[in-house]
């Protein structure tokens, strides 16, 4: 990472978005080409949100615009959002990301706060079923069918499909609640697709250099402990199953590695990423929410100050005692 | 209901004297009020606050006697220091002080010197040296700018100079 | 012998197009030597001054290069103008005799004759360098010819093209410091060149050691590290054995004692994206740097110019900047070279590359954020020498490496002056105590004597006032201010 040839924002935020193409692709493929309308919505709402807020606080709107987080903000959160959400729905969670969780906080470089989790948080706070539930993924239409009614996963059909089915983490827990296992099998296979994309996207951030290796390892390691404990004592889903469904991946390789959100220190850096695996794990075993990614994020992000303090006051020690 | 308030009020209390009673096993730094506002003044001993010397200054502010804004070459770094020390605002430098200038040092002209001594008892820090009828000469290193020294000569040969860098940069 | 050294910290120094080396020296129409009025030896304009005069009276000493008028005398400045227009060696007459004895105190007040200051950009009296070192042999003589900031390369040309002034220098400085080990550092590009020289240098006892081509690898703290001599941020090489002189200064050095010259020219780098031919070029001290630009058909520098290179520069002024014997290479950078500046996005890239392992990111936040200077202390700012990695590296732009110079400026100051307060808090107690004493015995003498005529010291002053004031209106009105 000692190359000047990315010293810019943009030299940052461009390589991700790059990035998140194969990610794109396989939600494409998968759940039809809503995803790629809601993901241009998002961003350009957020890119429209940010300038507004911007102006309104009298900052150079072109710089700022150019440097690409706000647009990154708006990708992940195209993409984490079921693609059939309502754009006012969209809408309010990407003004909320970019006017509040960003720009409330200090605008780039000062937030606390993931922007697009919090985003995220929001609405699968106030439009629980809108967010979490997927159109069922068009290869295995047939196969879900019946299982929809046997899991007793009666939903609203919101998609054009006409069935709309829940994540395999819900039919995960809902199988664990004695359901059929079958449904959760056939949902596993398509979030498999889409983990291998974001994983994809986050190799090629690794070798281009823009992020670190250590992040991703470390939520990594943090699932991987924590569901392998439950798996082998609770009955829970093997790790292999955290890995590969919902925004595992997504998360590892980019939404734990926001450099803002993050703590700096490396050994900070490993409690960090290991914290957010453990979490997400832990709510999605135990929580209400079908995935644990966002509040893991979150709830990682309010402890990255005190995990640098702690860090750092290591390095303040007078080592040199002349 | 009456039972949760007696019980609050009773946790409170208790919390109240054991801090009290920590307060007293843990008593206060021994550095005094006075001696921990004088270590923040730049000891000029100039007497443009009003007081003869940073001392006096420091015991007028700890007594509360006197504002944290007199301090001319002190300048606003150490009315900021006064109020971070002291808990009170900021202000800027008082209008009845002599304007902050850049540091400086006396300087005595030689070739006017008539080596009356009258300079050397007015110097708060000894940083003149000299003797009736010999030359008087400024020491630069302990010469804190003060003007104490210019108003007794009766010669008027002590100037005010920019004072040397202090800092070896390198 | 040959050492490859990796250097982990700093970064990769991007690849700049090969120098043109001007063979000629130049000499400029004015030379220009900032000498403070009180300082100068007594010249009129119109007179003519020799080779060789010393032009400053106390202090520093400066020499006149060359055979020249006094043009004029400015408040800041003495203005020359050289009679010769083609000089073939530097003064052809030396100022001194060529030094017989060789032992270090001889060395030391011979390179303070002369003058010599620290070639390699920092101008740091070499002869204050040498009466600093303890006695007995030094282990290491660290000659630095890496020159590695990106794009220049002066000290290459002196290696390849005065090897053996370079060589001399060398043997006298192993010979009055009895060296163990001396080395000449350089890069990989000047190796053959180094390898000459120390071929040159008597005794074989001179080893070349090649640096990666890795900014910044002539740090002498970075050399002196990868030699096996790792310094703590507060020691200066010395204390570890290791003396560091750049290879300029080395030659110079070497002319003073070996031939009595003092320095008169220094090649320079002239470089940057506003150069559309960068040059190395042997000028003349004392030529104002806009001569040298202009001499190079270097016309656009509206966005200023520098000492120093793309990563670490000092701004010129060029109404009165010239050229001395710190000026290592002009600077000039395009036009709206300025980064747009956006705030820390916590990212953590500066800190691996900082060669001083400084907590450059904590630092940053505690200035930013006002804190009070011994927080900033306390992580060793003062351990920053400005080498500019952390600006290069960093997205935001931040200029990180003037914040964290600026920071270290201010806290010297601030401990400088808490050490003359300390001084001047224990002489005014004394004084106020000695005061105190005075007029205890003074009244007690009074008492036993009896009153004398009432005069307290009260009344004493009160008449000294009046006189004073009787004085002053007898003077019709001159002020004296009160």
């Amino acid at each position: 990472m000692t190359s000047p040839a990315q010293a810019s924002v943009t030299g940052l935020m461009l390589p991700v978005m790059l990035a998140l193409i194969p990610a794109v692709m396989v939600q494409v493929w998968l759940f039809g080409f809503d995803v790629i309308v809601t993901v241009l919505v998002a961003i350009t709402s957020a890119l429209v949100i940010e300038a507004l807020v911007l102006r309104w606080r009298n900052l150079p709107v072109r710089a700022a615009l150019a440097d690409g987080s706000a647009a990154v903000t708006g990708a992940l959160l195209g993409l984490a959002v079921a693609p059939q959400l309502g754009t006012l729905e969209l809408l309010v969670g990407v003004a909320f990301a970019i006017a509040v969780a960003k720009h409330c906080y200090g605008g780039l470089g000062r937030n606390l706060f993931n922007p697009a989790m919090a985003g995220y948080a929001l609405l699968i706070v106030s439009f629980p079923a809108a967010i979490a539930v997927w159109p069922v993924p068009g290869l295995l239409e047939s196969a879900v069918d019946g299982m929809v009614g046997a899991a007793g996963l009666d939903v609203d059909a919101l998609s054009i499909d006409g069935i709309s089915a829940a994540t395999p983490l819900d039919t995960a827990r809902a199988s664990a609640r004695g359901a059929s296992a079958t449904a959760h099998v056939a949902h596993t296979h398509a979030w498999m697709w889409v983990n291998a994309a974001w994983l994809v996207g986050g190799i090629g951030l690794l070798a281009h250099r823009t992020i670190t290796w250590l992040i991703p390892a470390s939520v990594v390691a943090g699932i991987v402990l924590v569901a392998g404990v439950l798996w082998a004592t609770a009955g829970g889903a093997t790790p292999w199953v955290h890995l590969s469904s919902g925004a595992s991946m997504a998360c590892a390789f980019f939404i734990a590695t926001d450099p803002v959100s993050a703590p700096r220190d490396k050994r900070a850096l490993l409690v960090y990423g290991m914290m957010i695996g453990a979490i997400t794990v832990l709510i999605r075993e135990y929580g209400a929410y079908p995935d644990g990614v966002a509040f893991a994020v979150l709830l990682a992000n309010s402890c990255a100050p005190l995990l640098d303090r702690a860090t750092l006051y290591l390095i303040t020690q007078p080592v040199d005692k002349s | 209901m009456a039972l949760a308030i007696l019980a609050l009020t009773c946790m409170a209390a208790l919390a109240g004297a054991g801090l009290m009673l920590l307060a007293r096993l843990c008593p206060r730094d021994d550095k005094s009020l006075s001696a921990q506002i004088d270590a923040l003044l730049p000891q000029t001993q100039c007497a443009q606050c009003g007081f003869p010397g940073c001392a006096p200054y420091a015991a007028a502010i700890a007594a509360n006697e006197t504002d944290i804004n007199r301090c001319p070459p002190g300048g606003n770094a150490t009315v900021i220091a006064l109020a971070a020390l002291l808990g009170t605002p900021a202000r800027a430098i008082a209008a009845d002080v002599p304007v902050p200038v850049a540091p400086q040092i006396a300087f005595i002209d030689e070739a006017a010197c008539i080596g009356c001594t009258l300079c050397l008892a007015p110097c708060p820090v000894d940083a003149i040296v000299g003797a009736q009828r010999m030359m008087h000469t400024v020491l630069i290193d302990n010469c804190t700018g003060c003007e104490l020294c210019v108003e007794p000569c009766p010669v008027d040969c002590i100037i005010m100079v920019p004072a040397p860098a202090r800092v070896n940069l390198w | 012998m040959v050492n490859a050294s990796a250097l982990p910290q700093g970064i990769a120094v991007p690849s700049v197009p090969a120098l043109r080396h001007i063979d000629k020296r130049f000499i400029p129409a004015e030379l220009w030597f900032a000498i403070a009025p009180a300082e100068r030896i007594e010249m009129t304009p119109g007179q003519q001054i020799a080779e060789g005069t010393r032009l400053s009276l106390a202090g520093q000493p400066i020499y006149a290069p060359v055979t020249a008028v006094v043009m004029r005398l400015e408040t800041d400045k003495v203005v020359l103008k050289p009679l010769q227009t083609q000089v073939e060696a530097p003064l052809t007459t030396p100022t001194f005799a060529p030094l017989a004895e060789r032992d270090k105190d001889a060395i030391i007040s011979r390179v303070r004759a002369a003058g010599i200051t620290g070639m390699g950009g920092a101008g740091f009296p070499a002869w204050r360098k040498l009466a600093a070192l303890p006695h007995g042999p030094m282990p290491l003589l660290l000659i630095n010819a890496v020159e590695c900031e990106p794009g220049c390369g002066a000290d290459a040309v002196l290696l390849e093209f005065e090897p053996d002034a370079v060589a001399h220098g060398m043997d006298v400085l192993a010979d009055a410091l009895q060296a163990t080990q001396v080395v000449l550092a350089c890069k990989r590009s000047a190796l053959d060149a180094a390898t000459t020289v120390t071929r040159l240098s008597s005794g074989q006892r001179a080893r070349t050691v090649v640096m990666d081509d890795r900014y910044p690898a002539g740090d002498e703290r970075v050399l002196c590290k990868q030699l096996g001599h790792s310094l703590t941020l507060k020691q200066r090489p010395v204390e570890r054995g290791v003396i560091v002189f750049n290879v300029a200064t080395v030659a110079a050095i070497g002319a003073a004692v070996c031939r009595g010259m003092v320095p008169t020219f220094r090649r320079i780098t002239v470089h940057g994206p506003g150069v559309a031919t960068p040059s190395v070029v042997e000028v003349m001290l004392g030529t104002p740097a806009a001569e040298v630009l202009a001499a190079l058909g270097v016309s656009d520098y509206s966005a200023g110019v520098a000492v120093g290179g793309a990563m670490m520069s000092q701004p010129l002024n060029l109404r009165e900047a010239a050229i001395g014997q710190s000026t290592t290479a002009l600077y000039v950078p395009a036009r709206h070279a300025q980064r747009a500046r956006a705030a820390c996005i916590n990212c953590g890239r500066c800190d691996p590359v900082c060669p001083q392992a400084l907590a450059v990111a904590r630092l940053y936040e505690l200035i930013e954020a006002a804190r009070p200077l011994e927080a900033v202390a306390a992580l060793d700012v003062q351990g920053c020498t400005g080498c500019g990695c952390c600006d290069a590296i960093c997205p935001s732009g931040i200029p990180l490496a003037a914040t964290l110079r600026d920071a270290r400026t201010a806290v010297l100051e601030q401990r400088a002056s808490a050490v003359s307060a300390a001084i001047a808090k224990a002489r005014s107690d004394s004084h106020v105590q000695r005061e105190r004493q005075r007029e205890a015995q003074r009244v007690s003498r009074l008492r036993q004597r009896g009153d004398s005529h009432g005069r307290t010291k009260d009344k004493v002053d009160a008449m000294l006032r009046a006189a004073r004031q009787r004085r002053n209106a007898a003077n019709d009105g001159s002020s004296h201010d009160a």
